[in-house]
Parts: structure tokens; sequence; C-alpha cells
């Protein structure tokens, strides 16, 4: 693993301790959202609408908790703990995912649309991150960015035959994107460590930009789709200040429960 | 397609077709095969394909806890695996003359059968861990026999199958010591989990062999390779020496091995009991058939979307 | 014949071929149901490519191959000489090959 903090093409601006608390603030909120995201995934594994979506769905799960675990394992670097340690012993005012993440999954056209809204801002951020000054940091979102090309398609190609699928099929799916559409518009909530970021080149676009280019793709994808998202709705914020459902805290304690019997023990 | 019980299969085509799997030949589906032999076929795969899919949800049920970001896709990955390993199973069961959806229809509906060990629950972590060791080993023990069979298409997926439940194995030998190198509640608790599946693993291969004209005509098929009890001595030597490798107590205090025969001996489990599981009475049975039977019918909306789009496209 | 005659349901049933390398020929590894062929390389990619990456994959649909009957795999077998076919019976010319 390249340890950005010491990468010998870290930039500079590692050196003040606001950039490396705004870089472990963002990678926090990764790592957040993809292991939140991967654990709901991951509750389709066997009760998928067909077994070759529940083995698709299964590798996208694995996907994402193995970013983020990667994230998680970048933050314990720096902060002398483990992955592990991060990811359950965490309490659920210091998660920084998106509430749209945490979401129970509802049925599969929930489940489709928050993934196929996530799977596109995801990748807007990874770019973001891609194109930035902050090298090791590039390098390590460019190589992510190819697992999550798999996941779009996959959420597309599903997308696509259920708002296509007729009546039934269809009005789920416009009432998932009623539903998910204020939630995905928190993925882009801004804080001042996002500012900090883009003002030292450590992000090539700001949480707002990203938000423009992610509508500029999804719009015209739903529109084709015949797909309306809801207009003025206020988007869901709080998730990158630690303010959650219920369902993320039972979320964690469900996901925790055996790491907690005994946090010290090796599993 | 051909009558699976009732009909009289051509004498000629019967005996040529008794020569050619004597001399070792493979069935290929679409191969003309005697009605029997199509049925016990597709009464096997289909059984070892329900019991991946059944197989998935004692497991999958440990997802959402697993202790460590490496086990949660670790455990998702070998789930995936036996899910995969239905998708292989269903196919090739398929080309034998049954739908898919139907096989899944008279799985949720009880009609057919899958594993006896499927049908206890998983209780704890520990249970896991049992499972990725002793039923997946006790199921290699078999499948690795199976990759003889006449039969071609399953002696093929076999192979892969077999393959991917190697890693499950040492995946749980891994788990499996880590806990009995543990803390003392981690050791009692696989214990604890060992004694409680130790009957159903005793069970998995099924009573001892009775001769009968039809055992006789699965063993010269190769549709049977292995007797049940050379497979279950295959699965304690193969297994007994790594329980207590690693200080864990064998759950069957009559088990001792005797050098003289060469075998195992052991204390004869409750037959009674693996009879009921059969008949679909297990602990867990009905509530594992209606969580799937209740996801089932929640799909139903996007089956039919599917099939609108299939039409279409 | 036509494999669609053995499959039930063979419309939705999809042979799927992986090429490991460029340069390697794809190979038949196993069949997806899918509604149509862009699924059908979705969920190849994961119930055939996930351990091993390959570099390309094709989907069939079940109802468009056609096959030989094992019945005639005789008609494979050679009957008469056909050892013209092959270069061992060309021994003069393999040395006279060798000596140039």
């Amino acid at each position: 693993m390249t340890n950005l903090w010491t990468a010998p093409d870290a930039p500079m601006l590692l050196s003040d301790a606001a950039s490396r608390t705004a870089v472990r603030a963002l990678l926090l909120a990764m790592a957040d959202d993809e292991l939140v995201l991967g654990h709901r995934h991951s509750e389709w594994t066997g009760f998928a609408p067909d077994i070759e979506s529940d083995v698709a769905m299964s590798s996208i799960a694995q996907e994402e908790i193995g970013h983020a675990r990667v994230f998680y394992d970048q933050i314990a670097a720096l902060d002398g703990t483990s992955a592990d340690r991060l990811a359950f012993g965490r309490t659920p005012e210091t998660f920084c995912n998106a509430v749209l993440t945490e979401r129970p999954n509802g049925d599969w056209a929930f489940s489709i649309v928050r993934a196929w809204l996530y799977d596109h801002a995801d990748a807007e951020r990874l770019q973001a991150v891609a194109a930035s000054a902050f090298g090791p940091f590039a390098a390590l979102a460019k190589t992510l960015l190819r697992e999550e090309k798999y996941h779009l398609l996959f959420s597309d190609a599903w997308l696509e035959r259920l708002a296509r699928g007729g009546d039934e099929a269809s009005g789920r799916v416009q009432r998932a994107l009623d539903a998910a559409w204020p939630d995905a518009l928190g993925l882009f909530e801004s804080t001042p460590d996002t500012t900090h970021l883009s003002a030292v080149g450590a992000l090539a676009a700001t949480p707002d930009e990203q938000q423009g280019r992610w509508e500029s793709r999804v719009r015209p994808r739903l529109d084709a789709l015949g797909l309306r998202p809801p207009v003025g709705a206020a988007p869901m914020r709080g998730g990158r200040y630690g303010r959650h459902l219920p369902d993320l805290g039972m979320l964690l304690m469900e996901m925790t429960s055996v790491w907690r019997s005994d946090p010290e023990a090796r599993w | 397609m051909t009558q699976l019980t009732g009909q009289a299969d051509d004498p000629e085509k019967l005996a040529a077709f008794e020569t050619r799997i004597a001399g070792g030949d493979r069935v290929e589906a679409g191969e003309w095969m005697p009605a029997i032999y199509r049925a016990e076929c597709l009464r096997l795969i289909q059984m070892h394909a329900n019991s991946e899919l059944m197989g998935a949800l004692p497991e999958r049920e440990w997802i959402p806890r697993a202790p460590t970001l490496s086990r949660k896709m670790a455990l998702v990955a070998k789930v995936q695996d036996e899910i995969g390993h239905a998708q292989l199973l269903y196919r090739v069961a398929e080309d034998l003359g049954k739908p898919r959806a139907q096989m899944i229809d008279d799985l949720l509906s009880g009609v057919s059968k899958f594993h006896n060990v499927f049908h206890y629950p998983a209780e704890t972590w520990a249970d896991v861990i049992v499972i990725q060791v002793f039923v997946d080993g006790a199921a290699m023990q078999t499948q690795g026999s199976l990759r003889s069979c006449s039969y071609a298409p399953y002696a093929r997926v076999l192979r892969r199958i077999c393959y991917e439940e190697d890693f499950h194995i040492r995946l749980g030998i891994d788990g499996f010591k880590t806990l009995a190198e543990g803390t003392p509640r981690q050791r009692e608790m696989l214990q604890d989990a060992l004694n409680r599946w130790w009957t159903p693993l005793m069970h998995f291969f099924g009573p001892h062999d009775k001769a009968s004209p039809h055992l006789e005509t699965m063993i010269r098929w190769r549709i049977k390779v292995k007797s049940n009890d050379e497979l279950r001595q295959q699965f304690l030597r193969q297994f007994v020496p790594l329980i207590q490798e690693y200080g864990v107590r064998v759950p069957d205090a009559g088990l001792r091995w005797d050098e003289a025969a060469g075998i195992y001996t052991y204390t004869e489990p409750d037959w009674d009991e693996f009879r009921r599981i059969l008949k679909g009475d297990g602990p867990k049975t009905r509530e594992r058939l209606a969580l799937r039977n209740r996801y089932h019918a929640q799909h139903g909306w996007v089956r039919e979307a599917i099939a609108r789009w299939g039409v279409a496209a | 014949m036509n494999l669609g005659q053995i499959v039930p349901g063979a419309a939705h049933v999809y042979a799927v071929f992986r090429q490991d390398s460029k340069n390697d020929p794809h190979v038949h590894v196993g069949d997806v149901h899918a509604s149509d062929a862009e699924m059908a390389l979705i969920f190849a990619k994961e119930q055939f490519a996930r351990r091993d990456p390959c570099v390309n994959l094709w989907v069939v649909r079940y109802t468009d191959i056609g096959a030989t009957a094992y019945e005639d795999a005789d008609m494979f077998e050679p009957t008469t000489d056909k050892s013209y076919r092959f270069g061992g019976s060309y021994r003069e010319q393999q040395r006279a090959y060798r000596r140039r």
C-alpha cells in the first residue's frame, strides 16, 4: 500500500495540519460511504431477483467494502490504528457517509436507483481526485474508477430494464427516484474540508461542481427513460457532519455485534 | 421430452448404452439415455443445485455481522461462490429436460429436496467457520468422487466447483485456527458449534448403503461412484486429525481409529432425525423456505418486467 | 440440429465464450440466463471472469447455435487412408528440406 502521507510525491500541502485534516476527512467520507453502501448491497446476497444478479451484486458489494478498506487503511496509517478499528469501533455520530447509503434496501427498484445515483456521484468524486494535484491519491482514485465502471454498467442496465418494463416496474422506479433524489443531493454536501482541498488543488472539482457534472449525466438519462426527478427537493444534508437516521445506528449495531463481543480478539 | 417414468427403453439402445458405459464412455446432453438414467441424474443434480442455493442461507445470515472487513468480504465471496455453483448446476440439470424456473418453484414449494445440513441453524460466528471447514469438506468428498461420473456435463462443472470449494475449506481452516488459538470464549464458541454440527455431518453422506438392484445400476452407470460409508470414512480421515491438531474435542466420545480395519468406528447417529429432515421437518426448513418464498413473491414484478424486456428486444 | 432443442427456454439462455488474453481463442466456459445479450455480458463478467481476468467475452443465444448430433460422431472418423493430410508420410521431402 502506498502510504499517501509519506509518499515521495505527496505534495508539500500535506506538511500543514489543516490539509492533513482535510484529506483525512475526505478519505473518511469516502470510506464510510463505501462501507455503508457495500454493507447494504451485501444484504441482497441470496435474495436478489435472479441467480445471475445475485452473483453480480455480490461482487459489487465486495468491491465497495474493499474500497472502504483501502481508504480506512490510509486513515489508519495516519492515526496509528487499524482499518477494522475504524470500521467497527466508531459510533454513528462519527460516521461521515451520506444518508443515501444508509437507507434500507427496500425493493429492487429502490436499491437499483440508489446504486445508480450513487455510482454516478462516486465516479464524479473519484474523477475530481484523479485529476487533482495530489499525485498518490490521484493514482489511487484512477485504479478504483476501473471497478466503478462495472458498477454503473450493472445499475444502468437494470434501471433501463425496469424503467421500460411496464407500468408497475416504471411506477416503482419513479417512486424510488422520488425518495432517493433528495438523499442523493446530500452526497455533494460541502464542508470546510472540501473547500480547503479544492483551494489547495487536492480536489479538481468542488462538491458543487461535481454535482453539476452529475446532474448533466443523470438528468438526460432519466429523461430518456421517462423518469422525472422531483422538482425543488431539499437536499438531505447532515451526513458529512455525523447527522444520521436511526437506520445507521441499527446497521452499525448489527455490523459490529460480533466485533464488539471482544474488540481485542483476533477473528 | 422423454417421459421420466414408465417408458420402456429400446432394448437395443439400452444394450449399446450399457456397453459404452462399461467401456468408460461418457454421456453428453442431447444423447440418447435410458429414462431412469436421465431421471436419476436430474434428481441428483437438482438436489445439488438446491443445496447450494439453500446452503447460502445459514452463512449469509452472518455477512452483516462478520467481525472484520477481511472476513466480511471473504464471506460475501464464499456465499457468492455457492450461488454461482447453483447457477452452474441448474444449467446442467436444465439440459436433462426441466426448466430452471420450474426447479426453483419445486424447491420453494417443498417438492424437491436439499441436503440435510442446510436445515440447521447457524447460531454463532463459529458456526460459519464450522460450515466452511466441515460442511464444505464433506461436500468435497462427494463432489470429488463424482468428477468421474458418467454424465459429462455434471463431471465438468464439478471440476470448477471442487476447485472453488477447496478455497472455501482453506478459508475455513484459517478461521478455525484463529478461533481455536483465540480467547477462551472463542474456543468455547468453536467447540459448542462443532458439538451441534457433528450429528448433521455424520448424517451428511446418508445411511449405510443397502445392496439393491437400483444401487447396483447406479454404480454400474457411474452415477454413484463411492459408497456412503467410503465417503464418510474419507471425510473422517481428513478432518478428525485437523480437529485434534488444534486441540478441539471430537464431539463423539465413541469415535476411534481402528488400525487393523483401517477405518474410524463411531457412535451410530440417530437416523430417524435424518429421515425427518429429508421429509422437510428440520429445525430451520420451514423458516428458510418461507424466507425464500417471501423474496420470490416480492420480486414477481421484476420477473414480469424482464419478461417484457426479453420479448421487446 | 439446434442446441435450442435441448435447452428449455433457450431464447433466454446465452452461451458464454471468454478470451483469456489477446491471441487466445474464445472458449466456451458456461452459460447464463438473461433477458438479452447486453445483460448476458454483464452477468457473464461475474459468473465467468471474477477470479481469472480475461480480455474479451462473447455471448450467443442458444437458439442460434447449430450443432451436430452425437449419433453422427462416426462421420468424423476417417475410413479411407487420409495420410496425405499429414506430413509424416513424406519422408523424402523432409530429408530434402532439412538438407537445404
